[in-house]
């Protein structure tokens, strides 16, 4: 028997919805695919990140996120950009850039995104829409990618990682 | 003026004694709990209890308010080890426990369980604050605190999602998601899915990165609360000693002027 109760809805529950157990991210042009899987109920998990290049799989590895990267985008030549991870707990690789090969180009703690904002990542919180400091979803242009936080916004760059404010 | 400063310094020593060290605000009420650790029908397969009690007392110092947990008790009921939220197991277990630790209805002591495991589809669940009137629909009528134990101390590597006890009363004491201010990723009562929990207690608001915050009207809805009571907790071995150093310098002090 079901017992229905609004507390189910989490009025009175401390619950953090899993992440999809399956999501696809593509570059722009469609040619590079990445496929980031998680399984929800692994406490200690990370996700297992698959990269594909017009269908044939580049590369497959655990991700260095607790539980998964909150987000993930795709650059044209198959670089990556992930994002925080999915507890809202700030951790040392709250940016990391991986190369077309899988392997780790370059991380940015946050250290690195309070310098960039100019605030602490506690002050970030008021304007906090995803995770422990963006503001925004990051969305890719070209080599960069096109992120917030404090109310700012921020561009990083994949090639050599500078994170810097949008003029 | 010699014996204006010993006084002064008398009466500062008395009143760090009695505060018990640093607070946000004066510690004048307190909030009393009766931890209860859930086994199998065997005695085995007993659920870790953590009560996270300095992060609760740093998060409800804000209000004023001490967390006074009193000695574990046992449970071996392999029946309310593993809950399952989606049919509302925890709130025969409320029941279930209220006639054998107390109705904390009458006692004013708020039962907490210490479970396996608490689960509801589509969601890795910490714990769950029943008690308050606001939540007596939700909550089928039942009181009590649920904490995943085996989730909330694997969190963050195993350090802890230090800051659940402390949510869990915050509903107790009639305290919501999105209500008295609420809905801030660094307010203590926000959701699981929004709150940014405080990692350490460096990071307890007002310190650090200023987690877990409580606004003025939280805190003066939580003081309302039934289980809030006067304070009755006999200090700490270290407050004593300051006490009665401020004691004796009372003493001291009153000869010298006879």
């Amino acid at each position: 028997m079901v017992v229905c109760s609004a507390a189910r809805d989490g009025v009175a529950l401390d619950l953090v919805p899993f992440p999809p157990a399956r999501e696809t991210m593509s570059s722009p042009d469609g040619r590079w695919m990445l496929e980031i899987s998680v399984e929800p109920r692994a406490r200690d998990g990370h996700a297992i990140g698959t990269m594909r290049h017009d269908g044939a799989m580049l590369w497959q590895h655990r991700l260095n996120q607790p539980i998964r990267p909150r987000f993930a985008v795709v650059a044209d030549d198959g670089a990556v950009a992930l994002f925080g991870c999915w507890h809202n707990i700030p951790d040392d690789v709250s940016i990391e850039v991986l190369d077309p090969g899988g392997a780790t180009r370059l991380r940015l703690d946050q250290a690195a995104i309070e310098r960039a904002v100019g605030v602490s990542v506690g002050a970030m919180a008021d304007a906090v829409r995803h995770g422990v400091w963006l503001d925004r979803v990051p969305r890719i242009q070209g080599g960069q990618v096109l992120l917030g936080a404090a109310g700012r916004a921020l561009v990083l760059d994949l090639r050599d990682g500078v994170l810097r404010t949008a003029r | 003026m010699r014996h204006t400063l010993i006084a002064s310094l008398v009466a500062a020593a008395i009143g760090l004694g009695l505060a018990g060290g640093a607070q946000a605000a004066p510690v004048d009420k307190q909030v009393t709990i009766r931890p209860i650790q859930l086994c199998d029908d065997g005695g085995g397969n007993c659920a870790v209890v953590n009560t996270y009690e300095a992060a609760a007392d740093k998060i409800w110092a804000q209000g004023g308010l001490d967390f006074v947990f009193l000695s574990t008790q046992i449970w071996n009921s392999s029946a309310f080890r593993i809950l399952d939220a989606d049919v509302g197991e925890e709130f025969a277990m409320f029941n279930a426990g209220s006639t054998q630790f107390g109705n904390p209805g009458v006692t004013g002591i708020i039962n907490m369980y210490f479970v396996g495991d608490f689960q509801v589809t589509g969601s890795t669940l910490y714990g769950e604050g029943c008690g308050a009137l606001v939540f007596i629909a939700a909550c089928q009528g039942e009181a009590g605190v649920v904490i995943n134990a085996t989730d909330v101390n694997a969190f963050n590597g195993g350090l802890g999602r230090i800051d659940t006890v402390a949510h869990e009363v915050g509903h107790v004491l009639g305290l919501g998601h999105n209500d008295f201010g609420a809905g801030g990723a660094n307010n203590m009562m926000t959701g699981g899915g929004t709150r940014i929990p405080a990692t350490n207690l460096g990071d307890i608001a007002p310190d650090g990165a200023n987690r877990d915050q409580l606004t003025a009207d939280q805190i003066t809805e939580a003081r309302r609360s039934f289980y809030v009571t006067d304070l009755t907790a006999v200090p700490e071995p270290a407050s004593m000693a300051v006490l009665a150093m401020g004691l004796a310098g009372l003493g001291l002090l009153r000869r010298r002027v006879a």
